[in-house]
């Protein structure tokens, strides 16, 4: 007879397993990407998306949508975006007895899953915008603060490559983000499924498998999932580690980066350790755990100095060195 | 999260500390064995080492015990209880492929439980101890850590340290500890060994030349050829330092057989002087100063031809009014000579000073004539002959000085080979404005200067 640990270990590991292949029905390749996905939305974090165009970013985020039952709305960011196009704004309205009123128009933020798209286009002031929801879900208008629904994931994606007329995101807004994913070009022979999957006259549609309460009772068993003191000291080194100023420093850090990760980047580690353990069937965090999602939850929060945006270092060069550099035993 | 869902779980510690231990002591007796047979090797080489130079039995047979013991105490303490570190539990689990459940449930188990209990009462901690357990228990740690088979190393060990005793028993011998063992003392020993080592042809040789300079009938040039044979032959007795004290002892022996006694007792100035200058030599190494005092004592004896030949150079300095410090200087140079290396080398130099002092013929002085301490023609070159030598023992001599072993300084060295020289290097003062230092730095490379320019467009 099973205890309760051991039904919820299964039921969680039983709806991440079907989120995935669902996405994966219609989403080729990149299987680790649809698994960080969801691990941040279980995580009640955010994403974002970093890929040359074409290459599955903005389809994964509807696809996800569709697998995960939630209300899903999309935000085109351009240069001329304003805030109020992204929270809403208090319009006028009339009475039908006469006399008129101001009637707040929820803005596309007001969904369950919001894509950012190409977020880097827009000005800081509408980015910012993006700030308070995507921390404190909520959306403040004039006096009024409007919660936002439950579960809230932001999906924001960007291009690499093209940086003229962009503004790249201040240090203070990546951070807010539980993970940075990185989309890859296909292999070849992902190539030919997603040729043989979007070129023929039908599609594969996507089962709806879990919906918002589920996602929301699967958010409250990761975070019962037990961390020993060791393991959870170990997340914390890596964490110190991306400063250049940390003993846990490696030489590449201490040259080339400027500031490292914050403590909230620690606390993405840790709880998507957690989901990491319960994906594997362990009622526990292993250093493994931590090391599996440590790339993704500290990439972005390393930021270069002058020499190293010069030399073009790759932050995912100074994580893995990281990795190997410090040990799991304090 | 404080709760009371389970209290720390001691069993759990409790088998992970005797895994542990299992662990340790496995990894303590492997290391004892790799260094047995390094101390039964160290016990054997003080066997040999005992037996041969005729040492106590006891000193191999209690460094062996030593040995043993400080294994035995290196294997107690690998393997002794002790509480489970952090990092302990993590290498038995990496050991135990556990994927860090017992490290965590280690953690764990050590502390009171701080999380909410399920429906069912059992919380994740208590699971995950529960689970973590089962997984330990199930686990074959004997077969993951077996015992040590180091027969190869015990037996290698068992080998050396059965030849140590044999060696004790029946290894060979020097010769000295034979003749100890045989109830011998030190002193008789020595003199056995001092007698074994000297060729019969060379103790011949000695014997002769001993004889003929007792006998006191040679000329001063040939006494001191004489004189440097001997000390040749007694130079060729033992390499290793000990032919000075050899060749006294045999000095001795030759001197009683052969009556010396009187050159002892005829004790003229030069032979005090020679020993005066051996004493004055009370650095060197007592083998050297014993090879000199009893030269000086032979020196003494062979010596009563050539004293007449210093008076002669003694009332030839006279006529010319430059007594004093040149003829010392001669005949210091003489005794040195004849009293060794050190001697020879101080004398010489001496020598030289004197021959410089010298006047020629006349009552003014003149022209130095070749000869040292006298300008009589015939004694001259006699002296001549004897300070042709001397250099060329100086010269030979100077070609193996070593620097710190017969040399104080290489300063010293060189000066005496003509080497030395004074040099300096000036350096001028930076006087001229080097334009090198205020060029502009170099341009910004041109795949640089889009990233340069963002970079601080970025903190606007």
């Amino acid at each position: 007879m099973s205890t309760a640990v051991e039904q919820h270990i299964d039921h969680f590991q039983e709806r991440f397993v079907r989120i995935t292949k669902e996405v994966g029905r219609r989403i080729v390749g990149n299987e680790d990407i649809v698994a960080n996905t969801v691990t941040a939305l279980l995580g009640g974090g955010h994403v974002l998306l970093e890929g040359i165009p074409g290459v599955g970013k903005t389809a994964l985020v509807h696809t996800l949508s569709d697998v995960l039952h939630l209300k899903f709305s999309r935000i085109q960011f351009t240069p001329d975006l304003m805030p109020a196009d992204i929270v809403g704004t208090n319009i006028v309205q009339e009475h039908d007895a006469g006399g008129t009123f101001f009637e707040f128009q929820p803005g596309p933020i007001f969904a369950n899953i919001v894509l950012a798209d190409e977020i880097n286009r827009a000005t800081p002031k509408t980015q910012s915008a993006l700030l308070e929801a995507m921390q404190e879900m909520s959306v403040s208008v004039g006096k009024t603060t409007y919660k936002l629904e439950q579960p809230f994931l932001v999906l924001a994606t960007q291009n690499p490559l093209e940086m003229e007329g962009t503004y790249p995101l201040p240090e203070a807004q990546l951070d807010r983000f539980f993970f940075k994913l990185k989309v890859t070009y296909p292999t070849e022979a992902a190539m030919h499924t997603i040729l043989e999957r979007t070129t023929q006259a039908t599609t594969d549609q996507v089962e709806r498998v879990v919906d918002a309460d589920e996602i929301l009772k699967m958010r409250y068993a990761a975070r019962l999932v037990p961390i020993a003191q060791p393991v959870q000291g170990y997340a914390i080194r890596l964490t110190l580690g991306t400063h250049p100023t940390s003993p846990y420093a490696t030489p590449m850090i201490k040259q080339y980066v400027r500031y490292g990760a914050s403590p909230r980047a620690a606390q993405a580690v840790v709880l998507a350790a957690k989901i990491h353990a319960l994906t594997h069937g362990q009622a526990f965090v292993s250093p493994e755990n931590i090391r599996a999602v440590a790339l993704p939850a500290l990439r972005h929060r390393v930021l270069m100095n002058f020499e190293g945006e010069a030399e073009q270092v790759d932050a995912d060069v100074m994580v893995n060195e990281l990795l190997a550099g410090v040990s799991p035993d304090a | 999260m404080m709760g009371a869902s389970h209290e720390s779980d001691p069993t759990l510690r409790a088998t992970v500390a005797a895994i542990d231990q299992r662990r340790r002591a496995r990894a303590a007796r492997a290391k004892v064995a790799d260094l047995a047979p390094y101390a039964a090797g160290l016990g054997l080489l003080l066997a040999v080492a005992s037996r041969w130079f005729g040492w106590t039995v006891g000193i191999p047979a209690v460094a062996l015990v030593v040995l043993a013991l400080a294994l035995a105490l290196m294997a107690w303490w690998g393997s002794r209880s002790q509480p489970v570190s952090d990092a302990a539990a993590a290498s038995i689990d990496i050991d135990g492929h556990l994927g860090g459940e017992l490290h965590s449930a280690h953690w764990f188990a050590g502390r009171r439980s701080s999380d909410a209990p399920m429906p069912d009462g059992l919380s994740w901690s208590a699971y995950h101890l529960t689970h973590a357990a089962k997984r330990i228990a199930s686990t074959d740690w004997s077969a993951l850590y077996p015992a040590v088979s180091a027969s190869r190393q015990w037996m290698t060990s068992g080998a050396l340290v059965a030849i140590a005793i044999v060696a004790l028993v029946i290894g060979p011998r020097s010769r000295e500890a034979t003749l100890l063992s045989q109830g011998m003392t030190p002193e008789e020993v020595e003199q056995a060994m001092a007698r074994e080592m000297v060729p019969d042809d060379v103790q011949a040789k000695i014997d002769a030349l001993l004889g003929e300079l007792g006998e006191g009938g040679l000329s001063d040039a040939e006494a001191r050829l004489k004189m440097d044979e001997l000390r040749d032959l007694l130079g060729k007795l033992d390499a290793a330092g000990k032919e000075a004290e050899l060749s006294k002892e045999k000095a001795g022996e030759a001197a009683e057989a052969g009556g010396l006694k009187p050159a002892e007792e005829a004790g003229d100035k030069m032979a005090s002087k020679a020993e005066d200058a051996a004493e004055g030599n009370a650095g060197l190494p007592e083998d050297v100063r014993w090879s000199l005092e009893d030269l000086a004592n032979r020196l003494a004896n062979a010596k009563e031809n050539q004293s007449k030949t210093n008076e002669k150079n003694q009332s030839a300095s006279e006529e010319t009014g430059e007594k004093g410090k040149a003829a010392e200087g001669a005949e210091a140079s003489q005794m040195a000579q004849a009293a060794g290396m050190q001697m020879v080398r101080e004398a010489a130099s001496e020598g030289a000073e004197g021959q410089m002092m010298q006047g020629g013929g006349g009552a003014m002085g003149g022209d130095s004539k070749p000869g040292a301490g006298s300008n009589q023609g015939g004694e001259g070159k006699l002296n001549m002959a004897a300070l042709g030598q001397a250099l060329r023992q100086e010269q030979i001599q100077a070609q193996s000085d070593q620097l710190g072993e017969n040399i104080d300084t290489e300063l010293r060295r060189k000066t005496e080979q003509s080497q030395a020289k004074v040099s300096f290097t000036r350096v001028p003062a930076p006087t001229t404005f080097d334009r090198s230092r205020a060029a502009l730095p170099p341009p910004v490379p041109e795949a640089h200067r889009s990233l340069l320019q963002r970079y601080f467009q970025r903190r606007q």
